[in-house]
Parts: C-alpha cells; sequence; structure tokens
C-alpha cells in the first residue's frame, strides 16, 4: 500500500454549489492510486469524500470563499477546462547540493531521483499547492498531465518560503502562481524562471575528456598485516586476486582487487602491511601499503590520494564537467588530481588515468568524484558533497 | 511448489535494426539503400553481401520463458524452455538473442489475475524475446552476421513519426546440424550451515541423477563453499567414477558462506581445463548472500563478465528468500546462462538435468556494437538490451557471450514448441528523432567487433543506414520499411512503450491517461493486423484489451484523454 504524503497541500473537497451557495469548500480532487496487483489504497488520507459532482466554473467567486492550501508557489489551471496534473517529488532519500544543481537543474538532476507522481484533478480556475514541507532548501518537481508536456520546476525555499496560499488561480499572488494556459502546442505553463525543461529521456554519459567510469578496489576482511608472504596466487580477467598468505596469524586466504597487472608481487615474496588511515594532505582514507625491498603497493579510497612523494597535490572540480548520473541518478561529478613536483610540469589525473612517476613509479586513479546528488538509498554510505577518491600508488625496483 | 524465474539461456543476439526506407507503402522486398556493409576478420578483408538477402529465412528458434515467478508453480522443469528448436519448415537460419531477459510471464499473470503491473514487471527483452522475428540470409561470409532494418511511419500511440532502427544478428550456424561438444560443468555449491538438511540433500541427489545424463566425453568438477573452499571433484569423468559419486556423498555443511571465493574458484577450476571445443560452464548454487571473505556484490558482476569474454558461461540457482536475487540474475546474464529461483529445496536437483539436457556452443565472445546517428539525428531510445551505454548521440552495445543452444535428445520436444508463442525473436530497436533542415539521409552507422570463440581472431562488421528521404519530411501514409520483420518490429516496439507508459500512468494515479494510451494504440494496432495477421501481435492485443478492462474497474477514475507523446522531440 502506497501512501501519499500531504506535501502539496491538503486536498479540498470539490462540491458543486446549491443553490449559489457554497456548502463546503471544495478542493482539488487527489486522486488515489492502485497499487500495484490491483489492491487499491486505503483512503486513509484526511479527505472527505466528493459528494457532489464538479460542475461549477469558480472563476466569478470570491476566491476567499475557498480555503487555503500550505506551500510555496501553486500550480493553476488556467486553461478553461478541467486538468489532470501529476506531480512528482524527489525521493525522500535522494540529497541535493542546491547551489550546484541551480547551476543547471534540467542537466544536473535526473529523471530517476523522483517518485511516482501525486495526480489532481484540477478543475479550471483551482490551483494546487507545491512545495515545502520537507524540510529542503530547495524544491524540485517534474509536473505533467493531460496534454500538459513534462516540465522541471525548480527553485530557492529562501525566494518561496511556505506560506498559506489560495487554492485558485484568480486569488493567488502572480510571483507564486506557476499558471497552465492554452498555447500554441496545445497547454504549456507560463514562462517563469521556475519553469524548466525536464532531464533528458536518455542519460548522457560523460563528455569527452571528463573520464571514464574506473574500476573499483575492492578486498577482503580481515587484512593481512604484519610481515606475510604469499604462497599462493591466483588471478582474474577484473584484476581481482585469491591470495594464501602466511602471516602473524598463519595461514590465510585473502581476495584483493586492483586494477590489473597492478600487483607488484609473487608467488614466494613477502613484504609488510600496514594500513593507511591518512593520505598525502591527512584527509582520511581507508586503504592500506605492502612495502618491500623490490615493491611498494599502496592502495585506498576516500577523501584524499595514496600518493606520499614530493611535490604539492590538489583535489579541485575539474573544469568543464558537470557529471554524469548512474542508475539511480546520483550525480557523480568528477574531479581531477593536480600533482606539482619541482622541475616537473603539473599533472592531471582524472578517472582511470595514470601518471609515470619515475624511478619505476606510478600513481593510478580509479576514481575521482564528488556527489553533488546522491541517494543515500542506492549508494551505501553516500554522503551529499562526499569526495570520493580511489588510487593505487606502485613502485618497483625493476 | 516449485518457483522458477528462468532467463533465456545463451545470449542469442539478435539486433534488428530496421531501417526503413522504402519511397512509399510498404515495399515487402527490401531494398538496400545506399550504405555499405563490409565484414572482415583481422587483418583480412572477407567481402559481405552488401545487398541484404530477399529471401528472409525464418529464424530457428523457439524460445519460451517459464511463466512461473515470485511463489507461483511453475509447472514443472520442462517448461524452462530458454532453448532453441530446430528451424521451421521455411528452412532458414538462426536467430540469435541475448540473455537476461525477465520473464513475461509475470506481466501476463497480474493481468489475467485482473491486476494493474508495475513499470518494473515489463522488461524488454521478455517482451521481445516472445515475437518471432525472421532476418535476411546471414551471408556476410563470417558465423555471424549483422543486418541493419530502417522503419518509419507514424507512432501508434500519438502518430508523430517514429523512425526505428532494427538490428540483426543471425548465424548460418543450424541448431539441428550442431554436434553437441562436450561438456566441462563446474558445479559451485554452498554447504553453509543454512544448506544442512533438505537443500544439500537436494543437491546431493540432484549431482547423482545428474551423472547418468552426462555423456562421454563429458567432464564434471565439484567446489564447495562455506568457511574455507575446496575442489572436492576436480575435471573428472563421471561415468562410472566412484570418487566422484563417494564426493558427492560426503558432502557436508559448515558454517559462513564465503560465497566470492567459492565463485572465484570455480572459475579458476573451469579456465584451468577450458577448451575452445568443449562447453566450459559454472553452476551456481547458493542459498543466501556472502557472509565471509569479500562481500561486494559488484565484484561477483565484474567476475562473471570477465570469463565470460573468455567464454566461460554461469548458471545460477537461488533456494529460500535469503539470496540477492538482482546480482544472481545479473551474473546469469553476463555469463549466458539461466537463473532459477527455488522455492523449494526438493527442486534443487531437478536443475541439474535441466542445465546439462541443454547444450551450447559459442557463436561469438566480447561482442562490441558502435552506434553512430547521422547528423540529421538523436536517439530518444534504445530497446531491447541491458549493455546499451550511450546518449543521443550515440552510444555501444556492450555483450559478453552469444551462443547458440539445443537439446540432447532430438525427439525431445522442446518446451512451449507448439503452444502459446513461437518466440525466437530479441531484437534490439532504437528510437530516432529526426531534425529537420539537415542536408544528410544518413540515418545511422553500426560497427559491429567481436571475437571468434575458436580462433580468438576478431571480426569487424560495418553497416551504414541511408534513408530515402532527408530528415523530418514528410513520409508517405502507411510509413516505409525494409521489409516485414522490421515493420513488425516497429508494432511490437509501440506495443511495448505503450505497455510501459500505461504501467507508469497507472502507478500515477492517473488510469484514465493510462487508458488513453492503451485504447489509441490498440485502434490503430489492430487497423494494422487486419492487414497482416500476425499470431504474436494478436496475443499483444489480447493483453492491451485486458489492461484497459482492468483499468475500467478501478475506484478513482481520472480523465481519458489524448495520450502523452512517447517520444517527444524535445526533451
Amino acid at each position: 500500500m502506497r501512501h501519499r504524503t500531504p506535501t502539496l497541500g491538503l486536498g479540498l473537497l470539490l462540491f458543486a454549489s446549491l443553490g449559489g451557495c457554497i456548502q463546503w469548500p471544495p478542493r482539488p480532487l487527489q486522486v488515489v492510486p492502485v497499487t500495484p496487483g490491483g489492491f487499491e489504497v486505503d483512503a486513509s488520507n484526511p479527505q472527505e469524500p466528493d459528494a457532489f459532482p464538479i460542475t461549477a466554473d469558480v472563476t466569478w467567486r470570491n476566491p476567499n470563499q475557498f480555503p487555503s492550501v500550505p506551500g510555496q508557489m501553486v500550480v493553476g489551471n488556467a486553461t478553461g477546462e478541467p486538468r489532470t496534473v501529476r506531480v512528482r517529488t524527489l525521493r525522500p532519500t535522494v540529497q541535493i547540493d542546491c547551489d550546484t544543481v541551480a547551476k543547471n537543474p534540467s542537466v544536473l538532476l535526473s529523471r530517476a531521483l523522483f517518485s511516482p507522481a501525486s495526480t489532481w484533478l484540477l478543475d479550471s480556475g483551482r490551483a494546487i499547492g507545491v512545495g515545502g514541507g520537507d524540510g529542503r532548501e530547495c524544491t524540485a518537481l517534474l509536473v505533467d498531465g493531460g496534454g500538459v508536456p513534462m516540465h522541471l520546476l525548480f527553485w530557492f525555499a529562501q525566494d518561496h518560503g511556505s506560506t498559506a496560499l489560495p487554492s485558485t488561480v484568480a486569488g493567488c499572488p502572480a510571483d507564486r502562481l506557476l499558471a497552465l494556459q492554452p498555447s500554441e502546442s496545445g497547454v504549456d505553463f507560463a514562462p517563469r524562471p521556475e519553469v524548466l525543461p525536464p532531464p533528458p529521456l536518455l542519460e548522457p554519459g560523460p563528455a569527452p575528456g571528463c573520464g571514464s567510469q574506473g574500476q573499483t578496489l575492492a578486498w577482503s576482511t580481515p587484512v593481512p598485516l604484519g610481515n606475510v608472504t604469499i604462497l599462493s596466487l591466483q588471478s582474474a580477467p577484473d584484476g581481482c586476486m585469491q591470495l594464501t598468505v602466511l602471516g602473524k596469524l598463519g595461514t590465510q586466504d585473502w581476495t584483493l582487487c586492483l586494477p590489473p597487472g597492478t600487483f607488484p608481487f609473487e608467488e614466494g615474496d613477502s613484504y609488510f602491511a600496514a594500513p593507511l588511515t591518512g593520505g598525502h594532505d591527512l584527509k582520511p582514507i581507508e586503504g592500506f601499503e605492502l612495502l618491500a625491498d623490490q615493491a611498494k603497493l599502496r592502495f585506498g579510497r576516500g577523501d584524499d590520494v595514496v600518493y606520499f612523494g614530493e611535490g604539492t597535490l590538489s583535489v579541485v572540480p575539474l573544469p568543464g564537467c558537470a557529471g554524469s548520473h548512474d542508475a539511480c541518478g546520483d550525480l557523480q561529478a568528477p574531479l581531477v588530481v593536480k600533482v606539482q613536483r619541482q622541475g616537473q610540469p603539473e599533472a592531471a589525473l582524472v578517472t582511470g588515468s595514470q601518471l609515470d612517476l619515475g624511478k619505476g613509479a606510478s600513481l593510478r586513479l580509479l576514481e575521482a568524484s564528488t556527489l553533488p546528488v546522491a541517494d543515500t538509498a542506492c549508494i551505501a554510505g553516500a554522503k551529499l558533497g562526499m569526495r570520493h577518491v580511489e588510487s593505487v600508488f606502485v613502485q618497483t625496483a625493476k | 511448489m516449485i518457483s522458477t524465474h528462468s532467463f533465456l539461456r545463451h545470449g542469442f543476439l539478435a539486433l534488428v535494426w530496421t531501417l526503413g526506407l522504402s519511397s512509399c507503402a510498404i515495399n515487402p522486398v527490401p531494398t538496400p539503400f545506399g550504405g555499405s556493409d563490409k565484414a572482415s576478420e583481422g587483418t583480412g578483408t572477407a567481402t559481405a553481401d552488401a545487398s541484404s538477402s530477399m529471401d528472409i529465412g525464418a529464424v530457428g528458434g523457439d524460445a519460451k520463458t517459464d511463466t512461473s515467478t515470485g511463489g507461483t508453480d511453475s509447472g514443472g522443469w520442462g517448461d524452462d524452455a530458454s532453448d532453441v528448436s530446430a528451424p521451421d519448415a521455411t528452412g532458414g537460419f538462426t536467430g540469435l538473442t541475448q540473455a537476461g531477459a525477465q520473464d513475461f510471464g509475470q506481466f501476463r499473470q497480474i493481468l489475467e489475475a485482473g491486476g494493474v503491473p508495475t513499470p518494473g514487471s515489463l522488461d524488454d527483452l521478455g517482451f521481445f524475446a516472445e515475437h518471432k522475428l525472421d532476418y535476411p540470409a546471414p551471408t556476410c561470409g563470417q558465423d555471424m552476421c549483422l543486418h541493419a532494418l530502417l522503419g518509419i511511419m507514424g507512432n501508434m500511440i500519438t502518430g508523430s513519426t517514429c523512425t526505428v532502427v532494427q538490428m540483426g544478428l543471425n548465424t548460418p550456424m543450424t541448431v539441428d546440424k550442431l554436434v553437441r561438444p562436450p561438456l566441462h560443468l563446474v558445479v559451485a555449491v554452498d554447504i553453509s550451515g543454512s544448506m544442512q538438511g533438505a537443500p544439500l540433500q537436494g543437491v546431493q541427489q540432484g549431482l547423482q541423477q545428474m551423472l547418468d545424463h552426462l555423456k562421454p566425453g563429458d567432464h564434471l568438477s565439484i567446489v564447495t563453499f562455506a568457511d574455507t573452499v575446496q575442489t572436492v571433484v576436480e575435471f573428472q569423468d563421471p561415468q562410472g567414477n566412484a570418487n566422484v559419486e563417494k564426493a558427492i556423498l560426503q558432502l557436508e555443511a559448515g558454517q559462513q558462506t564465503d560465497l566470492y571465493a567459492g565463485l572465484f574458484t570455480a572459475y579458476q577450476v573451469a579456465a584451468k581445463h577450458a577448451l575452445p571445443t568443449q562447453q566450459n560452464r559454472v553452476l551456481l548454487v547458493t542459498d543466501g548472500t556472502a557472509t565471509k571473505g569479500l562481500q561486494v556484490p559488484g565484484k561477483l558482476v565484474s567476475l562473471a563478465q570477465g570469463w565470460a569474454t573468455q567464454g566461460i558461461g554461469i548458471t545460477t540457482v537461488g533456494v529460500g528468500k535469503g539470496v540477492d536475487a538482482a546480482v544472481l540474475s545479473q551474473i546469469a546474464e553476463i555469463g549466458a546462462g539461466s537463473s532459477y529461483f527455488l522455492d523449494k529445496a526438493a527442486a534443487i536437483k531437478e536443475v541439474f538435468t535441466e542445465e546439462v539436457a541443454t547444450f551450447v556452443v559459442p557463436v561469438a565472445l566480447d561482442v562490441h556494437i558502435a552506434v553512430s546517428p547521422g547528423s540529421g539525428y538523436v536517439i530518444r531510445g534504445v530497446y531491447g538490451t541491458h549493455g546499451w551505454h550511450g546518449d543521443a548521440n550515440g552510444g555501444s552495445i556492450d555483450i559478453p557471450s552469444l551462443y547458440l543452444a539445443g537439446r540432447t535428445e532430438a525427439q525431445q520436444p522442446l518446451p512451449g514448441t507448439g503452444e502459446g508463442r513461437r518466440g525466437g525473436g530479441g531484437a534490439i530497436l532504437v528510437e530516432l528523432i529526426a531534425l529537420p533542415g539537415v542536408q544528410d539521409k544518413t540515418v545511422g552507422a553500426l560497427t559491429m567487433a567481436w571475437k571468434h570463440p575458436q580462433t580468438g581472431k576478431v571480426v569487424t562488421q560495418e553497416v551504414t543506414v541511408d534513408g530515402p528521404y532527408l530528415p523530418g519530411v514528410q513520409i508517405p501514409d502507411g510509413g516505409v520499411f525494409t521489409n516485414p520483420t522490421v515493420e513488425k518490429g516497429f508494432v511490437m516496439l509501440n506495443l511495448f512503450v505503450g505497455l510501459q507508459m500505461a504501467c507508469a500512468l497507472a502507478g500515477d494515479g492517473d488510469p484514465g491517461a493510462a487508458r488513453g494510451v492503451l485504447e489509441a494504440l490498440d485502434l490503430v494496432a489492430r487497423q494494422w493486423e487486419k492487414g497482416h495477421p500476425d499470431p504474436d501481435i494478436d496475443d499483444d492485443l489480447k493483453y492491451v484489451e485486458m489492461f484497459v478492462a482492468n483499468l475500467k474497474k478501478l475506484a478513482n477514475q481520472t480523465p481519458v484523454g489524448k495520450p502523452p507523446e512517447p517520444w517527444p522531440k524535445k526533451d
């Protein structure tokens, strides 16, 4: 059973007037959807059943006769005919960085971020309140309906604070009204800054030069630490390895996934393993280093890079790259890692790229992005604006 | 009660690009429209037949999916029919369909029960696989040929012009002439604590039963996983092998579940003994998720993907409700295998026999198809594949492996043959929007590359599709189609999208809008069908009618109006 949260304002019962007298404030009818499988939602919303058919054109009525609705703005039907309006809000688990998204909401938001619609029957001249009630800094809605093409509505709460608004077109202040009106193509929203094209049907992939989707690090726990000898090593095509090692806890099986060809050790090699908790700028990471005379391996993920060599390092947004959405709609905005060593030109690493540091050393960047739009139900541990960097440093004596 | 959900096994890829480039009225005899069709292998060039054969061979292969899901009694393992039958009487060539199609049966069941399906219950691969689609003769000179077909007509929902490119892949190999290669089956069995009792007994009984169905030359390996991983049988000839039988009887439950290590080891065993002349397959049986070792589901998927490109397939069996069904399904899809979900442990034993009753022969590995629309078109949708990566300006389709499947007993009727849908379809359709004013008739270009499973050579083929008109120019009534296959594919796509839109609108609480879509679609599709009788489309329309009837029964009706554009000109 699905419930419609009353974020779109109170439903108003619609009653036809009897002899010109309104018996009860009419309200637009919110349609209670059926659940999949044909079972109807228990009508537990606060609306009373609509006892009278909708017949009256309310434009001549005193707007104050109609009860107000809470919201930040209203979507009003000024088309002269009844309309169904479908309104989709962001899923409750979705977080968005409003300042970032505001730069281009139609591109930076994805249709996958929105819940199924609430459907409203709007008589001509009537309006529904939208926005507010969820504590968000900004409001984003996908709206379409009978004859109404899909649009994205977006605004900041500070520009349109929540208040009680009229449920009629006639009574609504102009700065709060998103009016549906006749247009050349049939019906459309009156132009307003809050009315935008919807996100595309087909999500664009990363733009050229913005980095490709890299492989990710993975390892099983517990990680064998201290002095370790590799007894056996098996590899898979995706770069994952099964190792049997002899360490201070005896023989242990361990799985490690790195980009293919990165692991610098072989069966019979020994190394010293220790955890890494901070990267180049001492920002927190989760990782490990495996050190031996013949090779060094460091790998980690978090807010920093596993590079401890000379020079400075900075992690900044990749210019010209807004990011791309995953299947849940999360926006992964790429970052670039800039490495400046003395006497060397500045090197820039994006996701999937590698930097030759000389003397048998290389730094590989598997992932470098930030999440200005995150669905916390989709990416475990996702945090809005979280910087996500995965990197591998390898140095061999050969 | 046995509950199974099985995918089409092995990747039959039928890329159906329907490029409708005919001047007026429907042209039943495809005419090549400019463009070129070149296939090359390695560094040499093999001349391909640039003019698509006008003899559209029938596609061998009736694939019927098991209609039971989620607790419903399937009626037995024999219903799990994702295999290819012998070609029909018209002769012809074998179509290739992708693995991983969601069973259309669930969607049907909901409607038949009077319900309203959710969008998640309808899958394009599964829907397309229910339709028989025949492609031109595979005369490119290789084991797999790509065809591109074009269709342009007003869509059947709102009437706006719809340009569809349908890709078709087929092979000159025929199933009835296939010789069953020897099989090396690696069974990776979960023997964690929860498998103790009936589940493990089912595995033991199943393995024992399966031994009778293996052929001379077949080999069996068994890898068990719980707290640790053990290879208890490695590449043994099971015929009268007391050691194999003893190992099966001695299976004992452990504690935790190191699922990743178990699968990893099973693949290592398969790879160690892999031969291009034999079937190399893993069968994973588990009742839960990983509780030890690497516990990253994405790495199970990448593991399967990596080995699939090297010709090692996988079938997954999930027992009970504790499994990660999505991951098991995804792995099976990538590994061109079936995915079973069993409510009852007793059903396990039948899976093993079913698995060896069907044999697979790899046709192509690491298939990559680059798709580039012409300058006068943008892509609005891609249907019939889970391997698309791209956007409105182009992209690619990647499929790890494609196989042909056959049955070991020639006399044994294939499940689904002669009843219900004929299937054998499978199509990838690309919906394009024309950009008026562009002086370029090119609709698109395809470049396919794949690795031959036996020789390892990379084979490439390029196909360019030119339209008869400039983009956006008014097309004749009745549309333009390269051949009847693309016309049927066009109708099939419209039916799928209409059903999908209706599910979404009903879920939005707007049954009137859902009815608006379906009633508009029904009217136009029935008019089309009068002139083109087709049992698959006829069946589809029954479900459209059923859907409308179910929508009418809902309370809280909304006005039935003009349907929204399925493919808006602008986003």
